[in-house]
């Protein structure tokens, strides 16, 4: 007995307490199974029991989950049935207790945490915000395997059950009461006494009748909950948005409906056998693992310390100075003044503050309106805006921790602002640019305190893209780094450190991918055709939809950095030049590479007689036009490894995924490139180089890499 | 009380803006939330050293109890520097500052935030006492009856609004309007509506004129929901004549009245937020401090004739300082009304009114009108009652910095008949 214990209080009420001894939250791995084992005997031996209370003996949290990086690590079928059977052993005890079962929730409690309090036979957590609880097993890949699917629908229904296992949400506790699945949001502080008096009064329902079961509120939640034909048709609707979110890529949430439809009226038992079986194959497939992979990568990005020094701690930032209000602006000010950050936002035209002003505020609004709109959410609302304060004047720069420019992207402008701005601002102060196509070393020069200074490049929609990439100039000093992605997390990014290389991580990778998209038009291949490709290989958009949301004149001026950095192998912007000179600039225009009406997306069929291109070339079929991109994109990624702008093929992956919107499922670029064999990607691109010429030609780690048999994720060591 | 000087550090206004005009949206604790958030700004304030907030108001929002402490908070002043809202009517905003002086002679403050602020765009209507009891029956009637009793007593004239803003400005005792109390003072000082309507010209001309002088006591503004900015005030009027002056109703007395409200001060919304220190802090201040209190007086007088409040409050301020009104250099009457202003000059020169009313056996002085409002008074910038003495010292100190004058008087008249006056130094 380590990980849970058994205490035993006055009045015959037993407190099961899991208590990880090896981790800081509790996680359900092999041994917390085993040792569920033994503490249930104990609870089965002990006469008298009134009550038995579930709680975590770690303060402020229940129970994380699964092991994530056991799941990652495990590849035997068999080994992972017998787990979850074992698990299922446990659980199926605990639920079997002739007393009444209580578990108590304060803290985090998602997947098998959930699972494990879904065993007893009733729930209370704590209101606090902290108390999260959720099944999110979808993200990974695989679905509730410890009885999830099975008691989750016998508690709350069909329908809510569906939701939860496929979007993977968690709910508070007023909203897991609302949903039914606890039986009441309490005080932290009083979360022992309810659960004791919870214990009581199950005690004096009927036996058979103690464990809460789901009850349908209304004609219509029976008529979809209790009857086949509802049934069929809230499967049928989870089965069409699954695959419309999916594109089939995913096949975790189609086998959580599966297995929810197949055991809708079995007993218990044989669902748990049914639940067992798919989730031992999903556990060993190769999406989950990608999953697992991109997971831990992102726990890595969100915690790694960045520099080698730990003595370094980062200036906390309690009021940010953002200069110039332009495109980001009101984005930025919205998200920081969201995380209790006080954000001066200065730019010399009024109509400029205004638009930002007017941005932030319908994102708070949208947000307000998503957490109900009213009380507690109303109020923090009216309190984050004024969190954002406009002013013209850079002498009102008051005591800003954190500079950040956005103004124009123009190197003498963006040298003036720093300039200015080091003599203003404390000499603790950090400087940042959000710049995407400059140098930050070139921004540096001539400051007094080049040290102070780094890249913090959001990426556009701030309130929506996960990404910072942190730039480390050659200049910047560790202190700098450390505050600037101690920022990012606190805003909710996923920081990447990249180093000051031209078009840093993301926009390097994707130019060269898009400009093969305009390649593949020019050769006369019909656009739908090479969006669609993309879109079925994972991407979110295609390249032309990408380039128009983007905006054609931005990534004229990223094409050019990069061209002027890279001419060997960049390929002419004749498409965009044309393009940007007839003020065809993408949605912000109406029309780029489509026409564009509200959120709508049309082909433009004038567009090929507008280039002068040929058309109606027959395509050889998605794979082959993606491929094409796909290995430009990799051949860039390996020169980046090779260049070491990223730390490694992880934190590549992980910019891409969160950056650009490759697919997690293929479990990042480098991962993919990997999967493919790095022989046969260096064998394609020597083939395409002979075909289309150099920049196809592969990269010498790729090559080196191939040559030695290795890998971009696990590299030789040799490599 | 000149042996612990008191220094105004440095301020800041929001542009005055007509009611229902550009801050009709802004609660007032949202005006003075921006005006004491961009003070800390310009100033480069830590807000923790501060020891108190102390804001005038005189319409109190319901759900607003403490509007100082609601604007303080919001503006990022830290939770342990305390906050109190004060309310002295229009004279709040100086109100404000004066007790920041008395806590800082007392040795209790160092650092205050004082100032005033005001919204008359959002003054609620209210619901007659009448029927907050009818409803309180209906709601402890039990039976149908009993309820059908209630309703039967429902008299529609219960629903009555009454207007906040208007029974503000009305004098609980004597019964009169504020306008009315103007048209006492032009009959008892025979100032005819010419006279009046050409005050009230010179006023908006000044103003007009000054507009880039006071954009250096402001901050813009960028009130929600559409967040347009507001720089300037908005009352001033660039092409304001005698003609359209005149073709205006008196608004008071409509048959025999002089009091226009082309000659009265504009209902304004507004906040102004001022450093107050003591000598130390000032020695120490980042940037050369605007200036010092040389002394402050309030008057008491009767509420009909509330407009000569100046004149009262004027007295006991320069004896207070040892001073003639001949040893100030620059002057502020709070422009209530074109009326009560001039009434103020003919009572400070009359060596009757002296010797019947202030107990002094000479006339206060003359106040040269070229002297007197020099960027314009309230009749063309606006009133924002709670914020105006404020606005008053502000002006007043940035004029005197301009023109390098050691010496100003700001006095202003008081709803219910009061004066207040503050003798301003610089070096």
């Amino acid at each position: 007995m380590g990980v849970f214990r058994v205490e035993l209080q006055a009045g015959g009420i037993a407190h099961l307490v899991m208590d990880h001894p090896a981790r800081k939250v509790n996680v359900l791995d092999a041994e917390a199974i085993a040792d569920l084992e033994q503490a249930m005997g104990v609870l089965e031996r002990s006469d008298g029991l009134t009550g038995v209370v579930l709680r975590s003996g770690k303060s402020g949290t229940f129970i994380a989950g699964a092991d994530v990086s056991a799941i990652g690590a495990l590849t035997d079928r068999e080994q992972v049935l017998s787990l979850i059977r074992r698990a299922h052993g446990a659980f199926n005890r605990l639920a079997g207790l002739a007393c009444p079962t209580v578990a108590a929730i304060d803290g985090v409690c998602l997947g098998g945490g959930t699972e494990l309090a879904l065993a007893c036979d009733a729930r209370i957590a704590s209101e606090e915000p902290r108390t999260q609880i959720g099944l999110p097993e979808v993200l990974l890949g695989i679905f509730p395997g410890f009885g999830g699917s099975q008691r989750l629908p016998r508690l709350i229904g069909l329908a809510a059950a569906l939701d939860l296992i496929l979007t993977g949400r968690s709910l508070d506790a007023r909203r897991a009461e609302k949903t039914g699945l606890i039986a009441r949001a309490v005080p932290a502080a009083w979360l022992i006494e309810r659960a004791h008096e919870h214990l009581a009064v199950l005690a004096r329902r009927p036996a058979g009748q103690r464990r809460d079961a789901y009850r349908p509120r209304g004609l219509g939640a029976w008529f979809v909950d209790r009857t086949p034909f509802g049934q069929a048709i809230a499967l049928g609707q989870a089965r069409s948005m699954t695959r419309a979110r999916t594109g089939g890529h995913y096949p975790a949430p189609l086998a959580a409906i599966e297995v929810l439809e197949r055991t809708l009226r079995l007993p218990l038992e044989a669902g748990l056998a049914i639940e067992a079986a798919r989730v031992s194959d999903l556990v060993t497939g190769t999406v989950c693992k990608n999953l697992v992979r991109i997971f831990e990568l992102s726990e890595r990005a969100k915690k790694d310390p960045v520099v080698a020094d730990a003595s370094v701690s980062p200036t906390p930032v309690r009021s940010l100075l953002l200069i110039g209000a332009g495109v980001m602006g009101g984005g930025i000010a919205e998200l920081a003044s969201r995380f209790g950050i006080t954000v001066r936002v200065r730019d010399l035209k009024p109509e400029a503050l205004t638009h930002a002003l007017q941005t932030a505020r319908s994102l708070i609004a949208e947000r307000t309106r998503r957490r109900g709109g009213r009380g507690e959410a109303a109020r923090e609302a009216l309190a984050q805006m004024t969190r954002i304060q406009p002013t013209l004047e850079m002498a009102a720069a008051g005591r800003a921790d954190f500079a950040m420019e956005a103004v124009v992207e123009d190197l003498d402008v963006k040298r003036r602002v720093f300039a200015e701005l080091e003599v203003r601002l404390g000499h603790d102060a950090v400087l940042a640019t959000n710049t995407s196509s400059l140098s930050v070393d070139a921004l540096a020069q001539g400051l007094a305190h080049p040290e102070r200074l780094c890249g913090f490049h959001f990426f556009n929609p701030v309130h929506r893209m996960p990404l910072v990439e942190v730039v480390r100039g050659a200049k910047t000093s560790d202190r700098t780094l450390v505050t600037a992605v101690g920022l990012a997390r606190r805003l909710g990014k996923t920081p990447v450190v990249v180093s000051d290389a031209p078009g840093f991580v993301v926009n390097r990778i994707l130019m060269p991918y898009l400009g093969e998209a305009m390649v593949l038009l020019e050769e006369g291949y019909p656009l739908p055709d090479i969006d669609r490709a993309m879109r079925r290989f994972g991407m979110p958009m295609g390249p032309f939809e990408v380039l128009d949301e983007v905006g054609l004149d931005v990534a004229r001026k990223v094409a050019g950095v990069l061209g002027r950095a890279f001419p060997d192998r960049t390929p002419p912007a004749t498409v965009l030049e044309k393009l940007v000179a007839a003020g065809r600039l993408g949605r912000k225009s109406g029309l780029g590479f489509y026409r564009h009406r509200g959120r709508d997306r049309r082909p433009d069929p004038g567009l090929c007689a507008f280039l002068g291109l040929r058309r109606g070339r027959k395509s050889p079929g998605p794979e082959v036009l993606a491929e094409r991109m796909v290995l430009a994109m990799i051949n860039e990624a390996a020169r980046c490894l090779e260049e070491q702008v990223v730390a490694d093929a992880g934190m590549l992956d992980v910019a891409m995924i969160f950056g650009a919107g490759f697919p997690p499922f293929r479990g990042g670029l480098l991962r993919h490139a990997d999967a493919l064999g790095l022989a046969k990607v260096e064998a394609r691109l020597t083939s395409l180089g002979a075909e289309k010429g150099e920049r196809f030609r592969p990269a010498a780690l790729l090559k080196r890499l191939a040559a030695a048999g290795g890998t971009f994720t696990a590299p030789p060591a040799s490599a | 009380m000149t042996s612990a000087p008191v220094w105004i550090l440095a301020g800041v206004r929001t542009p005055f803006a007509k009611a229902g005009g550009p801050f009709r949206g802004a609660p007032v604790y949202e005006l003075g939330r921006v005006a004491i958030a961009e003070l800390i700004a310009t100033q480069d304030l830590d807000p923790a050293s501060l020891d108190e907030v102390i804001f005038g108001n005189c319409g109190n929002p319901a759900e607003a109890a403490n509007v100082a402490r609601i604007a303080a908070l919001m503006a990022g002043v830290p939770e342990p520097v305390p906050a109190v809202s004060v309310h002295r009517n229009c004279a709040s905003g100086m109100e404000s500052v004066a007790d920041a002086a008395y806590r800082i002679q007392a040795g209790a403050a160092r650092l205050v935030l004082a100032g005033g602020m005001e919204s008359m765009s959002q003054m609620p209507l209210l619901y007659a006492t009448e029927y907050a009891t009818w409803l309180e029956g209906l709601m402890r009637a039990k039976t149908p009856a009993q309820k059908l009793g209630v309703f039967a007593r429902f008299r529609p004239a219960m629903l009555r609004p009454r207007i906040a803003l208007a029974e503000g400005l009305t004098d609980y005792v004597c019964g009169l309007n504020m306008g009315q109390t103007a048209e006492v003072l032009a009959r008892e000082f025979h100032i005819g509506r010419a006279r009046q309507d050409e005050w009230a010209l010179v006023s908006h001309q000044r103003a007009v004129a000054a507009r880039e002088r006071l954009r250096e006591e402001m901050v813009p503004v960028f009130p929600g929901p559409g967040f347009e900015m507001v720089r300037d005030d908005v009352g001033p009027r660039e092409g304001q004549t005698l003609e359209a002056l005149g073709k205006l109703k008196p608004y008071f007395d409509r048959r025999n009245g002089t009091v226009t409200v082309g000659n009265a001060c504009q209902v304004t919304d507004g906040a102004v937020a001022l450093l107050i220190g003591d000598q130390a802090t000032a020695a120490r201040w980042r940037t050369p401090p605007l200036g010092r209190i040389r002394a402050f007086a309030f008057a008491g007088l009767s509420p009909q004739r509330m407009g000569l409040g100046p004149v009262f409050a004027a007295a006991k301020a320069l004896a207070a300082a040892g001073l003639g009104l001949g040893d100030c250099e620059l002057f502020e009457i709070n422009e209530a009304f074109a009326a009560q202003v001039l009434a103020c000059l003919e009572a400070a020169k009359s060596e009757a009114f002296a010797q019947a009313e202030l107990g002094r056996t000479q006339a206060l002085g003359e106040i040269p009108v070229e002297r007197l409002n020099v960027n314009g008074g309230a009749i063309a910038l606006g009133h924002p009652v709670g914020a105006s003495g404020a606005r008053l010292l502000l002006t007043t100190l940035m004029e005197m910095r301009r023109r390098r004058l050691r010496r100003g008087l700001a006095t202003l008249c008081v709803g219910g008949g009061q004066g207040a006056a503050f003798v301003l130094e610089r070096d």
